[in-house]
């Protein structure tokens, strides 16, 4: 009889817990969790402030299972990349110099502003695959800044703004739309994101594009998604499929900066 | 009744850590860990309204609704519910 009781209350005071939890979300989880945000990241900050530095001072602990052959092929074919980097970097930078002087020729010179953050997370610690960055509206960062890596790569916007912290959703989230301009040609198209920093582009297949072609968000100064990867298209169909990827790992980033708006 | 607040102090501690640092998913096999284990892990739901808390951004994927880790702690809730049940027959 009295196990019987007891069970029977277990079970009321678990249907009021679960009517409770229902009328929470319906009405109040949204303002809940935004109120509860700050406290939560203050308190969670130290945790991933402890994490960074020891990854930055600790070596890769799987490193020691590579073979040393395997080492050194990869150290050579880094070493390759990194001589073909350089060319790119100074026909790059020669690009850069004449860009900036044709824009003030124009009337039209670079007048961006940027504010520099650390990642205190990995987007893939949660299923929101969202970045938190260690500035806030203390340093003048507002809902709606783009964010970039190098000032030159587009990965997100700032979605959410606290005293000290910044949450930023990325654009390679899974399902994620953005408006982009592909090619030389500027062609407009809706970029859908693919999670993992991978994104995709479907657009006519009358429109010339090749692999290589840059990707870029809209404006003056207007920083790059990537450049095309690969193209799939078949006779059949009327449209092709542009893949392409981030330049940067977002799995590894470390500073972002962010674009203040007007 | 002392081991089964071991054991929940323990994960409580552990998933708070994995909230911070291990992957969504990892966080997750730790709350079904705690509750196969736990007769009422009433935890699993406070760790799903901080991750939601910490973490939310308004994606398309989840028609920009914020309790996307609240429902999946629910679903699992009663799902080892009715599963610990029938394991019990």
């Amino acid at each position: 009889m009295m196990n019987y009781h007891s069970r029977d209350n277990k079970k009321k005071k678990m249907k009021w817990f679960f009517l409770a939890v229902l009328v929470l979300v319906v009405f109040f989880y949204s303002n809940l969790i935004k109120s509860f945000s700050g406290l939560f990241q203050s308190v969670i900050t130290p945790i991933w402030v402890a994490e960074n530095k020891i990854s930055e001072n600790t070596a890769n602990p799987l490193g020691f299972l590579s073979s040393k052959k395997d080492l050194i092929i990869k150290n050579e074919q880094l070493q390759e990349d990194i001589i073909t980097a350089e060319m790119m970097l100074a026909d790059r930078n020669l690009l850069l110099k004449e860009n900036l002087e044709l824009k003030e020729i124009m009337g039209r010179s670079d007048s961006s502003d940027f504010i520099l953050a650390s990642v205190l997370n990995k987007p893939n610690v949660s299923e929101y695959d969202s970045l938190i960055i260690d500035a806030g509206n203390s340093l003048g960062v507002k809902i709606g800044d783009k964010v970039t890596v190098l000032g030159d790569v587009i990965i997100g916007e700032i979605v959410e703004v606290g005293t000290k912290t910044s949450k930023v959703k990325l654009y390679s989230s899974s399902g994620e739309e953005t408006e982009t301009m592909v090619g030389l040609f500027n062609i407009s198209a809706t970029a859908v994101g693919k999670g993992g920093g991978n994104f995709e582009i479907k657009i006519p297949r009358g429109v010339e594009v090749e692999i290589g072609d840059p990707i870029s968000s809209y404006g003056l100064n207007a920083p790059v998604f990537g450049s095309v990867e690969e193209i799939i298209s078949s006779p059949a169909d009327s449209f092709k499929i542009l893949l392409f990827k981030s330049p940067i790992n977002i799995f590894e980033l470390k500073w972002v900066q962010i674009l203040k708006s007007e | 009744m002392g081991s089964n607040i071991k054991i929940r102090i323990i994960l409580d501690i552990f998933i708070v850590i994995s909230i911070a640092i291990f992957p969504w998913w990892f966080t997750t096999l730790l709350a079904i860990v705690g509750l196969f284990k736990v007769d009422f892990f009433f935890e699993a739901f406070v760790f799903a309204v901080i991750m939601d808390s910490l973490y939310y951004v308004p994606r398309e994927i989840f028609f920009e609704r914020p309790y996307v880790s609240l429902l999946v702690v629910t679903i699992l809730f009663f799902f080892i519910k009715g599963f610990k049940k029938r394991l019990r027959v």
